[in-house]
């Protein structure tokens, strides 16, 4: 311990290494060897050693179920950009008064807790509205549309959720935009098409690659929304595992699901981290 | 040929530039010279379209172009900061405009590489521009700008980046680059000793005005004001009232009693007018201070600097303790010293009139 101490490892390096340790790393190591488990009779464990819930990964019903969820994962930063990018540039125009009450308010969603926030949805969405009540007011239409337990209504929660998630990178990645840049592609002959898509967006890839990891990554996982508004039908990855451990009771076959959804996670991140280092090395 | 025609630009309630005229003649090196904040690159952004102009025309080749936008202007711009694109290599920035423009594969590349030769950087086609130095970047400014064949190039502060020696390279480079080229170049710059170097024609400004446009030989031996006189060289003011106006000279007394006829140029002096004369270290006669002998003003030296080719000495005034007068000798002629006391003469040819600020 003095000797770490000596070489420059002193106690405010170790308290971030101590919280990893007990809030990631060995919960971690303990999902990863009940994944090797098997589920008892009554959701016990038994500590026998085999692959058989890894085996039942590749079940078609669990595939499906996984590129369902990389698919809602996909839409919800795809959407989450096409908004986000307009609202960033809005931000990063606004005057600093302006800006700061932009920014707030996009950070507003984190003030509340994240069921609270699911269910509000759902009553937004629900048969009595505000949406479907005031379409009915205004006579376009006769019955409530049941946005509820739609696709539609789970890609909205994830999207309202996870916006700020993809606004403050491109907005932090705009807000070091050159904008003498825009001077000089305009000076070469560009229209505003050409100054959007071949200076603006790839001046600020990184901003966009953080916010599509950002959004990505935890709406891969996220069971909270999709269980809330896409009822017991819209089962994805997420629900699933939380279902494992706290309804089926099958913790190693949650366990396993935890771990590929990990790999491939890192996996996904690695290509990218690693199309940006050979950019970078060019 | 460029004509800027009463062109004015104002910013919510700030006016960047008044009234302002020019005209710039095809293959010539003009500079917009003057200090920072006076609306050189207002007006340069007005020239490129990158701004539009309150009030005023812009002309080219006698057609308004006042509101085309940039990309149909036959103008090209080296920006202050540079502006190259971090994305792309250097190859990909100096391309960008032909791309734009749909110039065939071959031809493209054939321009690129002929212009990246003509500032030196063959070779460096693959490097991102992260990993150029100063100089490197403004050449590749210079190259994406020049690879475009424009009919008029605009430069704004290009070399005020680069350290003195480089500035220096590149002021060479960038005079024989527009001889070999023939092209019309703007360029802007607050250093008045680089566009004394380089230009064909200077624009002197201030405060959002244009106060004389001249070759660097008028420009330094009869300027119009006061402002100019002093930002493109040392100077020696001393205040006279006119006694005398005929059409080619005035009688003006100055001093205790001292009387010059002196050539009227530009500014025509009315009698009894207060004016401001001025005359450049280099142009006094210096001699020994001797009783009894003519002369304009007498002193004792008291700072002496020496400035390679050039020692410049301060003289103050026997009458007037306050005042200071400096003057300039070759080094190698140079045989005061301080503490010496000297008597100042001029030709009344070197003494310039100018109005009373
Ligand atoms: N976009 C702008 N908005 C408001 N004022 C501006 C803007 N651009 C320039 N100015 C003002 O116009 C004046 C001239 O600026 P500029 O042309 O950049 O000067 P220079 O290039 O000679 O240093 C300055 O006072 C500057 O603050
Ligand atoms: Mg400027």
């Amino acid at each position: 311990m003095s000797r770490w101490i000596q070489k420059g490892m002193s106690i405010p390096y170790l308290i971030p290494f101590i919280w990893f340790l007990f809030f990631l790393i060995i919960p971690l190591i303990w999902v990863l060897s009940y994944s090797f488990f098997k589920r008892g009779p009554y959701g016990t464990i038994d500590f026998e050693w085999n692959i058989a819930s890894y085996v039942r990964t590749f079940d078609w019903v669990y595939l499906s179920i996984f590129l369902k969820s990389v698919q809602l994962a996909l839409i919800t930063a795809i959407c989450s950009f096409i908004l986000g990018f307009p609202i960033a540039l809005m931000i990063v125009r606004a005057t600093p008064k302006r800006k700061l009450f932009y920014l707030i308010l996009i950070l507003v969603p984190f003030w509340t807790n994240f069921i609270v926030r699911a269910f509000a949805v759902k009553v937004f969405l629900g048969d009595y509205g505000p949406i479907n009540q005031f379409l009915i007011d205004l006579g376009w239409l006769s019955e409530p549309i049941p946005f509820t337990h739609h696709f539609l209504a789970v890609g909205f929660g994830m999207v309202s959720s996870y916006l700020p998630f993809m606004v403050l990178p491109l907005y932090s990645a705009l807000e070091g935009f050159d904008r003498s840049l825009v001077d000089a592609a305009r000076d070469l002959g560009a229209r505003s098409y050409d100054i959007i898509f071949k200076v603006l967006l790839p001046s600020i890839k990184e901003g966009i690659q953080s916010g599509f990891i950002l959004v990505f990554v935890p709406a891969l996982g996220e069971f909270v929304i999709p269980s809330v508004l896409g009822g017991a039908k819209r089962v994805y990855i997420g629900t699933l595992i939380s279902d494992q451990f706290l309804k089926t009771r099958d913790w190693p076959f949650g366990s396993a699901m935890t771990t590929l959804l990990l790999i491939w996670t890192f996996v996904a991140l690695a290509v990218v981290g690693r199309m940006r280092r050979k950019r970078a090395k060019l | 040929m460029l004509s800027i025609e009463k062109v004015t630009k104002k910013y919510e309630e700030m006016t960047a530039l008044e009234q302002v005229s020019l005209v710039v003649q095809e293959g010539e090196f003009f500079s917009l010279l003057g200090p920072s904040g006076c609306g050189k690159s207002t007006l340069l952004r007005l020239i490129a379209g990158l701004d539009t102009v309150s009030e005023g025309e812009v002309k080219f080749n006698g057609e308004s172009v006042t509101h085309l936008p940039p990309e149909t202007r036959p103008f090209n711009t080296v920006f202050q900061n540079y502006a190259l694109f971090p994305h792309l290599n250097v190859y990909e920035n100096i391309s960008f405009g032909l791309k734009l423009k749909k110039v065939p594969s071959d031809e493209m590349e054939a321009r690129v590489r002929h212009s990246l030769e003509k500032v030196q950087l063959s070779g460096y086609e693959d490097r991102l521009i992260d990993t150029l130095s100063g100089g490197q970047k403004q050449r590749v400014a210079l190259a994406r700008a020049l690879v475009n064949r424009p009919k008029i190039l605009l430069l704004d502060e290009p070399l005020s980046a680069l350290d003195l020696k480089l500035r220096k390279q590149m002021q060479t480079d960038l005079r024989s680059l527009q001889q070999q080229l023939h092209h019309t170049f703007i360029f802007v710059t607050h250093d008045q000793e680089e566009a004394m170097a380089l230009s064909d024609r200077i624009a002197v400004m201030d405060h959002g005005k244009i106060l004389q446009i001249g070759t660097p030989q008028e420009v330094y031996d009869h300027p119009t004001h006061r402002f100019v006189a002093e930002f493109v060289g040392h100077a020696n003011f001393f205040s006279g009232t006119v006694k005398e106006v005929s059409p080619e000279q005035a009688k003006i007394e100055f001093g205790s009693g001292e009387i010059i006829h002196s050539k009227i140029r530009r500014f025509l002096p009315e009698v009894g007018q207060q004016v401001d004369l001025l005359v450049r270290p280099e142009k006094w006669k210096v001699f020994p201070l001797e009783e009894g002998a003519h002369s304009w003003f007498e002193g004792t030296i008291v700072q002496r600097t020496y400035r390679g080719a050039f020692e410049y000495f301060s003289v103050q005034q026997i009458q007037d303790k306050n005042r200071m007068i400096d003057f300039s000798l070759s080094s190698h002629a140079s045989r005061w010293s301080i503490g010496d006391r000297v008597a100042l003469t001029c030709v009344p040819e070197d003494v310039v009139i100018l109005p009373h600020e």
